[in-house]
C-alpha cells in the first residue's frame, strides 16, 4: 500500500543511540530552515502595515513621485483584519510586472492612468483592473492583450501627461485609459515629503530579508521614502468651479497628447472610496473629448441588489476592492469595444 | 527568421518567469514554500525522544493551519479534534456515539452554522484552504469515530489522533490517511541512531527533495500551460474550437488534473517521508486500467480505499444489492466535492442547479463499474465473452480496454470540471459538437 523508504528500521531505533548523528541531523535542519525561511522571505517580502503606506512611494527626478522600484512586500490592514494583499513594484516605479518596452508582434497595450482608488494596491494581483482587464482577451483566438498600470496615487492630471509623456508612451500603448477619480480631480496637487529613513540592519542582518519580514520593514536601499500629503477638499462653490475647469481642461490636454501619439483614449469615471456624492454628468461634459463610462451607475445598483458583503471599497485604504476591480474590467472592456478603440483582432473571452 | 524566433522565445520566457512569479503567492506555493519549512523544524526535532518529536509535529501542525488559515481556524480545529477524541474515548454507549455523530455533523454544516468570516476571513486563499482542508480532515475524523465504535482499532493516544487528523503535509489535499494507516507507515525519519542511518535518511532527504521539486513544476507545468480553454470552451459549448481540438481536450482535462493532483501528492508524499512518514502513494499509472472500476483504484487511492471502508462495505458491498451499493458510493463522492465547492464559492457563487456537475459525473462512474460488473457476471454473456477471448489476441483485448477505460474516463471529467456560472446542458452540446452533431 506504502511505498517503503530507504530505511531499513521502522518505529523506534534499535540498540544504544549514538547522540552525535542526531544532534547532526538537528543541526542541519536548523540550517535548512534557516536557508528555507530566508528565500520565502525574500519571495513573499515582508508584511507592512498599511498605514505604513509612505514605504510605498520614493521621489523621482522627472514625475515627482513613483512608487518604489523594486519593492516587494505584502501589505496588511493595521487593525488585524483578516485580509493581506502582495505588493511588487517594477523598475520603472508602477506597480505591475516588469513590461519590456519593444511590444510582441500583434500584441495590443493598454496603458492605464489614474490615481490610487484602482492602483491595485491591497488586492491581490490576480484581481486587479489591469490583470483582469488583460485577462478577459481570448488571446487563443484573437490578439493578445497586455494592460499596464500606470496609475499612482496623488498624481493629478498634469502628472499624469507628464507620466505618459516621459515612461507611457515608451511602451508603445495603442490605447490610453483615464481612470478619473471625480473627487479627487477637484482637488489640488498632493504634495509629498520625504518620509523616515529606516536605520538600516547592521553586520550580517543588513541584505537579511528575514530581518525586514521579523521587523515588519521593507529593506532600504540608501534612498529615502516619500510621504503624500493630500490637500483638503475644496470648500466654496467657486474653488469647485474653478477646479473642475481646470481637471477638464487637463483632461483635453492629456487626450491632445495620446492623440498627438497616435494612441486611442477613453475616460472611466470611478466612484470614490469612501463612497461619496459627485457630479453625475462628468461623462456628459467629456464625451467631446473621448469616449467615457461612468461607473457609479453600476456601484450604486449593485450595492442596492447585492445581499452578500461586497468589497467594493477596502476600508481605510481609499482603493478600491476586488468587487471594484472586476465590475470595471468589464465596463471598460464594454467602452473600449463600444467606441471601437479595440483593434479588430482583439476577441472577448470567458475567463472570469 | 531568427529574429522572429528569438521574439517568440524572449516572449515565451517573459511569460514564464511572470506566471511564475504570479503564482508566488497561490494556497499551492504558500503550501509547499511553508511545508519547506516546517519540515526542515521538523529535522530539527530529531534528537527528541519519540512522542516529544511526535508532538513537535502536531505544533507544526497547528503552526501551518495558521500561516496558512488564521488563528481562529487553528484554535477550532484543536478544539474540535479534542472534543471529538473525548467524545469518541471517554464517552461510551450510545449516548457516546450520538455526541460523536453530532460533532461530525456539526463539521460538516458548519459553514451553515457559523459566519464563514469568522473562521475563514475574507481572502479567496484562506477560503480555497479551509474548504480543502476540512474536506480531508472530516473523512479522517469519520474513520476514526468509526473504527473505534466498531471495535477494530484500539485506543490511539490524543497525539496520535491530532498527528494523524492534523499532519501538515496531508491536511490540505490528502493523501487522506486514516490514524492508523498513519501509525503503520511511521519510521525513525531524522531521528537517526547511528552513522549508517544518519548516510541512510540523507538519501532519503535527497530522493525527497528530488520528489518535491518534481511536484512543483508538475502544478507550475499544469497552472501555466494546461487548461487554459477550458472556460472558452464551456461557455461557447465547443463552437470556437476546432474538431481535433475538441477530441484533445477530454484529454488534455485529463493530465491537467492528474499532473496537478499528482505533483500536490508529491510534495506531501515527500514532505510526509522527510518527518519520518511513509504515506501512502495516491496514483498509480491511472491511464493504464483497463475497466472504470480499476481506474479507481488506481487514482487518488486513499480517497478510493476510504469510500470502500466506510461507504461502500458498510452499505453491503458486493454481499447485496452491489449496483445500488456502488452508485450510493459515488454519489458520496460527488457530494462530498459539492460540500467542497460550497465552502469555497458560498451557496450564491455555487448555486444548486450548479451541483448537477459533480452528481452526474459520480453518476457516469458509477454506472460505468456496475455496466462492467454486469459484463463479467452475466452468464449469458458467456458465450460473447469467450468469443471475444478466442477470436482476439489478449494485447489487442487489453489495449482496446484501456482505451475505452480512459475514453470514458475522460469524458466523464467534463461535468466535473463544469464552471459554476455554465449549464450542464453546455456540457451535452459539446459532446454533440464532438460527433458533429452541433
Amino acid at each position: 500500500m506504502s511505498a517503503p523508504s530507504d530505511h531499513s528500521a521502522r518505529g523506534e531505533i534499535h540498540g544504544p543511540p549514538q547522540p552525535l548523528p542526531r544532534l547532526l541531523m538537528a543541526a542541519l535542519g536548523l540550517f535548512f530552515s534557516f536557508f528555507l525561511v530566508e528565500g520565502i522571505a525574500r519571495i513573499q517580502g515582508p508584511n507592512v502595515c498599511a498605514d505604513g503606506e509612505n514605504y510605498l512611494l520614493q521621489p523621482d527626478a522627472d514625475l515627482g513621485w513613483t512608487f518604489r522600484p523594486g519593492l516587494t512586500l505584502t501589505l496588511d490592514p493595521c487593525d488585524g483584519a483578516a485580509w493581506s494583499a502582495p505588493v511588487t513594484i517594477n523598475a520603472s516605479g508602477l506597480a505591475d510586472q516588469e513590461w519590456p518596452l519593444e511590444k510582441r508582434a500583434e500584441e495590443v497595450r493598454v496603458l492605464l492612468l489614474g490615481g490610487q482608488l484602482a492602483d491595485g494596491i491591497g488586492v491581490a494581483r490576480g484581481d486587479r483592473l489591469s490583470v483582469r482587464l488583460a485577462h478577459l482577451a481570448d488571446q487563443r483566438r484573437g490578439q493578445r492583450v497586455s494592460v499596464i498600470n500606470g496609475q499612482i496615487p496623488g498624481y493629478s492630471i498634469a502628472r499624469q501627461e507628464k507620466l505618459l509623456e516621459k515612461r507611457g508612451l515608451a511602451f508603445q500603448p495603442d490605447i490610453v485609459v483615464l481612470v478619473l477619480d471625480p473627487v479627487g480631480a477637484l482637488r489640488d496637487e498632493g504634495t509629498i515629503a520625504l518620509a523616515q529613513t529606516l536605520p538600516p540592519a547592521s553586520g550580517l542582518l543588513s541584505n537579511s530579508a528575514i530581518h525586514a519580514w521579523w521587523t515588519g520593514t521593507p529593506q532600504q536601499a540608501g534612498s529615502r521614502s516619500a510621504r503624500l500629503f493630500p490637500p483638503p477638499l475644496k470648500r466654496s462653490q467657486a474653488e469647485i468651479a474653478d477646479a473642475r475647469a481646470q481637471a477638464l481642461s487637463g483632461v483635453r490636454t492629456l487626450a491632445d497628447r495620446a492623440a498627438d501619439a497616435g494612441v486611442g483614449f477613453a475616460i472611466l469615471v470611478a466612484p470614490p472610496c469612501p463612497d461619496a456624492p459627485y457630479q453625475t454628468d462628468l461623462c456628459d461634459q467629456l464625451e467631446n473629448i473621448a469616449p467615457c463610462m461612468d461607473l457609479g451607475g453600476s456601484f450604486t445598483s449593485i450595492r442596492q441588489t447585492t445581499t452578500k458583503p461586497l468589497e467594493l471599497c477596502i476600508d481605510g485604504l481609499g482603493r478600491w476592492g476586488r468587487d471594484g476591480h472586476f465590475l470595471a474590467s468589464h465596463a471598460l472592456w464594454t467602452l473600449l469595444e463600444q467606441s471601437a478603440l479595440w483593434p479588430k483582432g482583439v476577441v472577448r473571452g470567458y475567463r472570469l | 527568421m531568427t529574429a522572429d524566433l528569438q521574439i517568440w522565445a524572449d516572449g515565451q520566457l517573459q511569460d514564464l518567469l511572470t506566471g511564475v512569479w504570479e503564482t508566488r503567492h497561490s494556497l499551492f506555493a504558500r503550501f509547499a514554500l511553508y511545508g519547506a519549512v516546517l519540515a526542515s523544524l521538523g529535522i530539527v526535532l530529531a534528537p527528541l525522544q519519540r512522542h516529544l518529536r511526535e508532538w513537535g509535529v502536531v505544533i507544526l501542525s497547528l503552526l501551518a493551519l495558521y500561516l496558512l488559515g488564521s488563528g481562529a481556524m487553528t484554535i477550532s480545529a484543536v478544539g474540535f479534534s479534542v472534543a471529538l477524541w473525548l467524545a469518541v474515548e471517554r464517552w461510551p454507549g450510545r449516548t457516546g456515539t450520538l455526541v460523536c455523530w453530532t460533532l461530525i455533523v456539526a463539521l460538516a454544516a458548519y459553514p451553515w452554522l457559523l459566519p464563514a468570516e469568522l473562521l475563514v476571513g475574507n481572502t479567496s486563499q484562506m477560503r480555497e484552504f479551509w474548504a480543502f482542508a476540512s474536506n480531508v480532515w472530516l473523512l479522517r475524523c469519520i474513520a476514526y469515530l468509526v473504527d473505534r465504535r466498531s471495535g477494530k482499532l484500539a485506543r490511539r493516544s490524543l497525539r496520535e489522533f491530532l498527528l494523524a487528523t492534523l499532519f501538515f503535509p496531508t491536511f490540505v489535499n490528502g493523501p487522506i490517511e486514516t490514524t492508523e494507516q498513519m501509525r503503520d507507515g511511521r519510521n525513525h525519519g531524522p531521528a537517526v541512531a547511528n552513522w549508517s542511518e544518519f548516510r541512510s535518511y540523507l538519501r532519503t532527504l535527497a530522493r525527497s527533495s528530488a520528489r518535491f521539486l518534481l511536484g512543483i513544476l508538475k502544478v507550475l507545468f499544469a497552472t501555466l500551460y494546461l487548461g487554459i480553454d477550458n472556460d472558452t470552451i464551456f461557455a461557447t459549448s465547443g463552437s470556437a474550437f476546432s474538431h481535433p481540438r475538441l477530441w484533445l481536450w477530454p484529454v488534455e482535462l485529463y493530465f491537467t488534473f492528474y499532473i496537478t493532483f499528482s505533483g500536490w501528492t508529491d510534495i506531501s508524499i515527500a514532505l510526509g517521508r522527510i518527518l519520518g512518514w511513509d504515506l501512502i502513494e495516491n496514483f498509480d499509472r491511472p491511464w493504464q486500467s483497463r475497466s472504470v472500476a480499476e481506474f479507481w483504484r488506481r487514482w487518488h487511492i486513499s480517497f478510493g480505499i476510504w469510500l470502500r471502508n466506510y461507504i461502500y462495505i458498510p452499505l453491503g458491498g458486493n454481499r447485496r444489492h452491489p449496483n445500488l451499493n456502488v452508485q450510493a458510493t459515488f454519489l458520496a463522492s460527488g457530494l462530498w466535492h459539492v460540500w467542497g465547492a460550497l465552502k469555497a464559492l458560498g451557496v450564491t457563487g455555487y448555486p444548486p442547479e450548479a451541483w448537477i456537475g459533480f452528481i452526474l459525473w459520480g453518476f457516469l462512474n458509477g454506472s460505468a463499474v456496475a455496466a462492467a460488473r454486469f459484463w463479467n457476471n452475466t452468464s449469458a454473456l458467456d458465450s460473447l465473452r469467450e468469443r471475444l477471448r478466442r477470436g482476439l489476441p489478449s494485447i489487442v483485448r487489453h489495449r482496446a480496454a484501456q482505451a475505452m477505460a480512459f475514453g470514458f474516463v475522460a469524458l466523464a471529467w467534463i461535468p466535473f470540471f463544469l464552471p459554476p456560472w455554465i449549464g450542464i446542458e453546455n456540457c451535452w452540446n459539446i459532446l454533440r459538437r464532438m460527433v458533429f452533431l452541433g
